[in-house]
C-alpha cells in the first residue's frame, strides 16, 4: 500500500464505510427478516438508526469519491509514464497475476462511487417520505433500500481496499497518455471533424428541453407525480446524461484545454477546475429527477398520497437549477475559451 | 411572507447567477498565464526535447517529444511549412532535415514512450547510440521523413520490455 497522505485517508474512510455498511446489512436483514417477532416501538427506534446510517453512508460516500480521485491524481508522480489520472487507471494492464486486475478494478470503483451516492440519496428519500407517512407502510421499502446501499458499500471497500494494497511501483504502463493510446485505436478526431458538429446543438438543446420539462412539471401538482411523466423525466434525463458524457470528452476537454487531439475527462477537471463543479450540477440534476422517480414509484402508498406530489416538485425544481448551471458554465467556460 | 419568498428566491437566483458566470471567468483569468506545454497531450515541455512545428498558415505548435510531433502532424491535411527540433547537447533549435535521429533504450518521456533522441553532429548521435544501446536512423526510419509515425507508443514500451528480459 502507498504511505502518501491520501492513501491514509482513503484507508480510513474504507475503515469506517466497512463497519457502517455492515451494521447498515445486519439491521437491514434483522429487520426484514424477523419483524413479526419484534414489537413496534422497537422496530420505529430501528428505523432511526438506519436513518443515521443512511445519511453516514451518504456523507461517507461522498467523501470517498473525492478523496479517489485526490488520491489517483497523487499517483501520478508515483508512476513512471503516467501523464495524468488516466496513466494511473492503465497501472498493472496486460499484467500477469493480482496486478492484471488493477484496470479492472478501478473501473469497478470508479463506476460504483456515484451509484452508491445515488442509492444513499434514495434511502434518505425513502426515510423523509416515512417519517412524513407517520405509519409503517413505508418501513419495509426504506430497510430493503438500506440493505442494498449496504451491500452495495461493502463491495465498493472490497474493490477499493484491493486497489490500494496491491502494489503497484514498478508496474510497467502500455499507454501513460490517452491520446498515444487514442491514436493506436484510430479513434481521436480533432474538434470540429466527422461527427462533433452535432454534439454542441445536441447538448444545449438537451439541457434546454429538461429545463423546460422540469419546471413545468415543478409547477403542475397533477402531472408531476404521474407514472407516465415520470418515465419521460426519467428517460429524457438518461439521454442527456449520454449527449453530456460525450460533449465533455469530444468538445469541451479539447476545446477548453485547447489540445485538439486530448479527448481527456481527468484532465479537463485537473486542468479547468470550474468544470468539477458544472459536472457536479449535472450529476446533481440527474440525481434529482431519478431520486423524484424512487419517490414516486417505491414511495406511493395510500399515507403519503397527500404530501406525495409537492415532494417530487421540489426535486423537479432542484434538477432543473442544476442542468440550467450545468449547461450556463459550459456556455460561459466554451466562449471565453 | 409572499415578500420574504419572493426577495429569497430573487436572492438564490442572483448568487446561482454569479456563481455559474463568474467561476468560468475566473476560472479562465487564473489559466491566462500557462507555461509552454505540448500542443498535443498538454504535457509540460522539456527545452531539450522540444519539437516546433511551422503549420502551413504560419502559426507555430511546440510538442513535448518527436511521437507527439508526428501524430499531430500526421493529422493535418495540409504540408507544415518548417519543423524544428532540438539538439540535446547544446539545446538549440535545429531544423529536422539537418538533425541526426538515434532511438535508443532511455526514454525522452515516460508518458509518450519516445526514445527517439536529437542531435546536431554526427559524432555526438553516435556517442548516445553507444551509451544507451542505441541506432542511428536514417533513410524512411527517420523521423518527419513518411506520414507514418516512427513508432507507436505501446509498441515501443513492449518492444524494450522484451529486451530488459
Amino acid at each position: 500500500m502507498s504511505g502518501n497522505g491520501y492513501a491514509v485517508i482513503g484507508g480510513f474512510l474504507e475503515l469506517l464505510r466497512f463497519g457502517a455498511a455492515s451494521i447498515a446489512v445486519v439491521l437491514g436483514l434483522r429487520t426484514l427478516c424477523f419483524s413479526s417477532s419484534a414489537s413496534q416501538s422497537r422496530l420505529e427506534n430501528r428505523s432511526y438508526l438506519s436513518a443515521l446510517l443512511a445519511y453516514l453512508l451518504l456523507g461517507l460516500a461522498l467523501a470517498s469519491w473525492i478523496v479517489l480521485y485526490l488520491l489517483l491524481d497523487s499517483f501520478v508522480p508515483e508512476s513512471p509514464g503516467a501523464m495524468c489520472i488516466y496513466g494511473v487507471t492503465r497501472i498493472g494492464d496486460g499484467s500477469p497475476g493480482l496486478t492484471g486486475w488493477l484496470p479492472t478494478l478501478i473501473a469497478a470503483v470508479q463506476v460504483m462511487k456515484p451509484v452508491q451516492v445515488f442509492v444513499a440519496g434514495a434511502v434518505v428519500v425513502l426515510y423523509w417520505l416515512y417519517r412524513r407517512a407517520g405509519t409503517p407502510s413505508l418501513r419495509p421499502r426504506f430497510v430493503t433500500a438500506l440493505l442494498l446501499l449496504g451491500i452495495l458499500s461493502l463491495g465498493d471497500v472490497v474493490a477499493e481496499t484491493t486497489y490500494l494494497l496491491v502494489p503497484k511501483r514498478d508496474v510497467a504502463i502500455n499507454t501513460g497518455c490517452c491520446s498515444p493510446a487514442a491514436a493506436e485505436a484510430h479513434t481521436t478526431q480533432p474538434v470540429g471533424t466527422a461527427d462533433a458538429h452535432w454534439l454542441p446543438p445536441v447538448y444545449f438543446a438537451c439541457h434546454l428541453l429538461m429545463v423546460g420539462l422540469l419546471w413545468s412539471g415543478g409547477r403542475s401538482t397533477e402531472m408531476s407525480a404521474a407514472a407516465p411523466w415520470l418515465i419521460v423525466a426519467l428517460a429524457a434525463s438518461a439521454v442527456t446524461l449520454y449527449v453530456a458524457a460525450r460533449f465533455l470528452v469530444d468538445i469541451a476537454a479539447p476545446v477548453l484545454l485547447h489540445l485538439p487531439y486530448h479527448h481527456c475527462l481527468y484532465d479537463l477537471v485537473g486542468t479547468v477546475k470550474e468544470s468539477a463543479v458544472a459536472i457536479g450540477l449535472l450529476l446533481w440534476g440527474t440525481f434529482c429527477v431519478g431520486w423524484a422517480c424512487v419517490a414516486g414509484w417505491c414511495g406511493r402508498s395510500p399515507d403519503t398520497q397527500a404530501f406525495l406530489a409537492p415532494e417530487i416538485q421540489r426535486f423537479w425544481t432542484w434538477a432543473w437549477m442544476g442542468y440550467l448551471g450545468s449547461s450556463a458554465m459550459f456556455a460561459v467556460d466554451l466562449w471565453l475559451a | 411572507m409572499a415578500g420574504v419568498t419572493r426577495q429569497r428566491f430573487w436572492l438564490t437566483l442572483i448568487l446561482g447567477g454569479l456563481t455559474v458566470v463568474g467561476l468560468p471567468i475566473l476560472g479562465t483569468w487564473c489559466r491566462r498565464h500557462r507555461l509552454p506545454r505540448c500542443d498535443l497531450d498538454g504535457a509540460p515541455i522539456e527545452p531539450i526535447y522540444a519539437v516546433q512545428i511551422v503549420d502551413a498558415g504560419g502559426v507555430k505548435h511546440e510538442f513535448c517529444c518527436i511521437l507527439c510531433a508526428e501524430f499531430w502532424l500526421k493529422q493535418q491535411t495540409a504540408a507544415s511549412r518548417e519543423v524544428r527540433v532540438t539538439d540535446e547537447v547544446s539545446g538549440q533549435p535545429i531544423t529536422a532535415d539537418d538533425a541526426y535521429f538515434v532511438r535508443s533504450a532511455t526514454f525522452t518521456n515516460q508518458a509518450t514512450g519516445n526514445r527517439v533522441h536529437t542531435f546536431q553532429e554526427r559524432r555526438d548521435a553516435e556517442q548516445h547510440a553507444h551509451d544507451h544501446f542505441g541506432h542511428l536512423l536514417e533513410g524512411p526510419e527517420r523521423p518527419f521523413s513518411t506520414d507514418l509515425p516512427a513508432e507507436p507508443l505501446p509498441s515501443a514500451r513492449r518492444a524494450l520490455r522484451s529486451m530488459r528480459m
